[in-house]
């Protein structure tokens, strides 16, 4: 193959965007979120700006290359577990009552900070709770001592 | 004895238990007592229909309330059936087994089972377990 560039190094560290399409993403966690749909460059930076994939339960998502942290060979590492997938987690108060499942949650602007969540309990009324509130979140949301222990 | 103080086995007995990554274990079926100091020396988990009990020594419990006991550690069986990845994360495999260290939590080796051969991976190379496990090591050193 003939290369024609100016500087050389320019051509290292690079790959093909149709080596990208398929990766399996996974979060910070090591959840499995989808495979690479699509790849968004910019026209101007002629850089990656963030890739679509799919999760088989909250359907397309965009993520930004600024949450991107490593691309393997086989893998795209996200920086960030989305927040998106806490949804229909179990949330549940310090002394271990459950009030329900995360059923929408609020973000500042597109960013990955959660900023409320809306919880939902069946036959219950629905409530929300902040980022304050919460005290670990794992495969359920924990909240902190005294927060909601009287729903 | 003021019975405000103490809690009796039907307070603990079918409580659920919460593990440290806020997941639940099942529900506590049995109470060991010490025989020397009648001290409680665990709980013992169901875990669900058809599956083994889990014997949780006390010292691994972080703290017992009205709805639930809270663990402090998660449980290793939980790792078994996770992806493997390494430090650049291709997929290495899934854990079949778990080798424990003589006492405690703690993981010795995790093993992967595949038709050319098991995989043992020593705990020294595990960098975190979340929802999978993350090696700190990259595929091809390890198989060597």
């Amino acid at each position: 193959m003939e290369e024609i560039i100016k500087d050389k190094s320019l051509m290292e560290h690079t790959r093909s965007v149709k080596e990208l399409l398929g990766l399996r993403v996974l979060s910070r966690s090591g959840e499995k979120i989808g495979a690479v749909k699509d790849v968004r460059y910019s026209l101007r930076a002629m850089n990656i700006k963030g890739i679509f994939t799919r999760h088989p339960k909250i359907g397309n998502l965009y993520i930004g290359s600024d949450y991107i942290e490593i691309i393997s060979k086989d893998s795209i590492l996200l920086s960030i577990d989305p927040a998106i997938l806490n949804m229909n987690k179990k949330v549940i108060t310090h002394q271990g009552k459950v009030l329900g499942k995360v059923k929408k949650i609020e973000r500042v602007g597109n960013t990955n900070i959660i900023s409320k969540m809306h919880i939902r309990r069946f036959l219950h009324k629905a409530f929300v709770i902040k980022l304050s509130d919460i005290g670990n979140n794992g495969d359920s949301i924990i909240l902190k001592e005294g927060r909601h222990e009287q729903k | 004895m003021n019975k405000n103080n103490y809690l009796t086995s039907d307070d603990i007995l079918g409580r659920e238990v919460i593990d440290s990554n806020g997941s639940f274990i099942g529900v506590i079926e049995t109470l060991y007592i010490d025989k020397k100091n009648l001290r409680i020396a665990g709980i013992g988990v169901d875990k669900g229909f058809l599956r083994r009990e889990i014997v949780i020594g006390s010292r691994y419990i972080e703290k017992i309330t009205p709805h639930a006991v809270f663990l402090n550690i998660r449980p290793a069986y939980k790792i078994k059936g996770m992806v493997i990845y390494d430090s650049k994360g291709s997929k290495v495999g899934n854990v079949s087994s778990i080798e424990m260290a003589k006492r405690g939590n703690k993981v010795k080796n995790l093993i992967i089972s595949k038709l050319t051969g098991n995989i043992i991976i020593s705990s020294d190379y595990i960098n975190k377990i979340e929802k999978s496990v993350f090696l700190n090591i990259c595929k091809e050193k390890l198989i060597k």
